[in-house]
């Protein structure tokens, strides 16, 4: 699967960024190859516009925001546009008070989670995925990382999903290389997603037994994990002890082989008993145990599951589950997996 | 417009390689896409080859020149090459009388203001710009800069003519952003490009007051005349108030699609005392900068077409406006259309 060439997947929202990161003034980025720039309006709200001027095409992502204007200023001409995309201000021109009658192309954007969303398509065919923690006032949230891997979405929400490669990946952090064997799950469809839920035993290293407040070496994850269609998840992890950590990531397609990655947290502590540097410095190394094997994996992921491209076992079946899904989803809309030319030729 | 697919482009003359960059052997350089061997011989005449030896394709500006015959010589095998392209050793034949056929292609060349200038096909179809006051007593020539640029040479010839960019990019050198409506100019098309004339007030920092002979003056005023040769040269003739000249070449040489290697020198009427080339270099330094940084932000395939709908524009736009138009005319009566990855400007163009 090339995503660049299915349209459908543009009918979703991806979170791009946390919001202070437009602090600092516009930021560039891609979404399924078309260049964005990211900026907030005076009022705070955040703005997605294409990263071209249209005046003489220079990227608006290298200008600046002008709150007395109350839009994003070109560096070249400053030529400004509102967040509507449309040209409210022309400097050159003589009469001020003339109307401007065209602009550049502006997408939907939303604040959600202290993170930036964007829609490409003017009809999003679902919403920005729910998160009960964010309102519930019992969790607090922690940001955790904002980077771009070279790797897809599928092969980031396949692996999210992926009980079995915890004793491998993650056997320095909390898998346990002496029991190989999955537990048993239960995957149950929902609205743009599936529900996947099961028992794990887990290690839990030094660092863990601080972040959880618990000094035994093992303990077990009750791990709820909510796949979102096309490349995003919510995962809650209920331990013995009452503590319950959800990680969300959001993954965003840059294009054909890599993705934004947002990941945030959800905790029921607080934290005087567990510091947000010590939770986040052991999903770091949870996620740069994932980052190094993801990025080895081939982007152009087959979603026929008899490619003889990937053979599979039991244990794979949510990310066979993902690549039935994504499948329906493009049949659905007269899109075919198209498998790249360039691959074909290698 | 992909430069590297429009033939006519070959028909001009670009400086590809200052002369002091050569050392004792042969240099690389990429031409709207052609890879070429650049060597001086002895006699300080320059050369231009493709860059592929007939025998196994090897670089041969990975070899070297023999000093008694002015030839280049391939690494892999020592064929050598004269500057015709006609292959003049093989050191492998017993017979070192026998004649030999094989050659490789050459190209024209000329030494001029410092750097060795190509053209790619053996009729050019304008001489190499003749830069004012270049020889004449009392100036001197500063060489400024030598760089690759991500961007296209049209995207920085209309920049280096556009009076409204200079209260934007510019606002921290010599731009004045609070009085943003670019000054009027003329302009007068020839066979050769174009020439516009203006009267630009800007402001002067700390370094340009000692530059230009002007301390105390925060303002000052630019009377320009500014040469555009077709493809991607131009000469811009600045005199203020004081008499001084401050005249800039710039030639953004096409390399690829996508790339220029930009070349920049500066005439003066002044001397080393009142002005230090260092400073002056420093100055114009800051400004090639603020317009680098905007022009590798732009989209290298232009539109020549200006209601391509890619570009909106506005009336100080007339001078790159009239480039377009005159490089799609320039396409036209070589029989070629304009080039480019966007499908509606092709069939914009077929439609013709």
């Amino acid at each position: 699967m090339l995503v660049t060439k299915h349209p459908v997947l543009r009918r979703f929202w991806y979170a791009l960024a946390p919001l202070s990161k437009l602090e600092a003034g516009p930021w560039g980025t891609t979404l399924l190859g078309t260049p964005l720039v990211l900026w907030l309006t005076p009022e705070g709200k955040p703005a997605a516009l294409i990263d071209r001027c249209c005046h003489r095409t220079a990227k608006l992502s290298i200008g600046w925001v002008d709150k007395e204007a109350g839009g994003i200023v070109c560096g070249y001409h400053g030529w400004t546009f509102d967040a509507s995309g449309k040209c409210i201000r022309i400097p050159q021109w003589k009469d001020q008070s003339r109307e401007i009658s065209f602009g550049v192309e502006a997408f939907l954007c939303e604040e959600r989670y202290g993170y930036v969303w964007v829609c490409l398509d003017k009809e999003p065919v679902a919403p920005i995925p729910d998160i009960p923690e964010a309102s519930d006032p019992s969790f607090r949230q922690i940001h955790e990382f904002h980077e771009v891997w070279n790797a897809p979405g599928l092969r980031i929400m396949e692996n999210s999903f992926d009980t079995a490669h915890f004793s491998y990946v993650h056997r320095e952090s909390f898998g346990i290389i002496e029991e190989p064997e999955i537990p048993a799950q239960s995957l149950e469809p929902m609205e743009h997603g599936f529900f996947l839920r099961t028992l794990v035993p887990v290690k839990n290293p030094e660092q863990q037994r601080k972040n959880l407040g618990m000094a035994e070496e093992r303990t077990t994850r009750d791990l709820q994990n909510y796949f979102w269609m096309p490349f995003s998840r919510r995962m809650r992890l209920d331990y013995p002890n009452g503590v319950t950590h959800t990680i969300v990531t959001c993954t965003a397609p840059v294009d054909d082989r890599s993705s934004i990655v947002c990941q945030f947290a959800f905790r029921n502590d607080t934290e005087a008993e567990a510091p947000a540097a010590g939770v986040i410095a052991f999903d770091r190394q949870v996620t740069n145990e994932d980052r190094v094997v993801l990025e080895a994996c081939e982007y152009d992921v087959p979603l026929d599951i008899a490619s003889g491209r990937e053979f599979h076992m039991s244990a794979d079946r949510p990310g066979i589950e993902m690549r039935r899904m994504l499948k329906a989803m493009f049949a659905a809309h007269g899109e075919s997996e198209d498998e790249s030319p360039a691959l074909a030729a290698e | 417009m992909l430069v590297t697919k429009q033939p006519v482009l070959r028909r001009f003359w670009y400086p590809v390689i200052p002369v002091d960059q050569f050392g004792d052997g042969p240099r690389p350089f990429t031409l709207l896409g052609e890879a070429l061997a650049v060597w001086i011989d002895a006699d300080g005449m320059a050369h231009a080859v493709q860059d592929r030896c007939c025998h196994r394709s090897a670089k041969l500006s990975e070899g070297w020149t023999n000093a008694e015959t002015g030839s280049i010589v391939c690494p892999y095998h020592g064929w050598e090459y004269n500057g015709t392209g006609a292959c003049t050793r093989i050191p492998q034949w017993k017979d070192q009388e026998r004649e030999i056929k094989f050659r490789i292609t050459a190209f024209k060349t000329e030494i001029r203001y410092g750097y060795v200038w190509v053209c790619l096909s053996d009729e050019p179809l304008q001489p190499i710009p003749e830069i004012d006051n270049v020889d004449l007593p009392g100036f001197r020539l500063i060489q400024q800069f030598y760089e690759i640029w991500k961007c296209a040479g049209l995207r920085l010839m209309e920049n280096s003519f556009d009076n409204a960019h200079i209260a934007f990019v510019h606002r921290n050198s010599f731009g004045i952003i609070k009085e943003p409506e670019p000054p009027t100019m003329t302009l007068e098309e020839n066979a050769q490009g174009l020439v516009m004339r203006s009267e630009v007030p800007v402001q002067n920092n700390a370094l340009q007051m000692k530059n230009l002979g002007q301390e105390g003056q925060a303002r000052t005023v630019r009377h320009i005349t500014s040469t555009w040769y077709l493809p991607f040269a131009r000469q811009t003739h600045i005199r203020y108030p004081n008499g001084l000249i401050h005249a800039i070449v710039t030639i953004a040489t096409p390399v690829d699609d996508r790339t220029s290697q930009v070349v920049q020198f500066c005439v003066r009427n002044d001397t080393e005392e009142q002005a230090r080339a260092e400073d002056i270099n420093a100055f114009d330094r800051q400004v090639t900068e603020e317009d680098r940084q905007v022009l590798e932000s732009t989209e290298f395939d232009v539109p020549l077409r200006i209601d391509s709908g890619r570009e909106f524009h506005m009336p100080s736009d007339r001078p790159g406006i009239l480039m377009r138009k005159q490089i799609l005319a320039l396409l036209h009566e070589h029989g070629e259309d304009d080039v480019t990855l966007y499908q509606k400007d092709r069939m914009a163009e077929a439609a013709e």
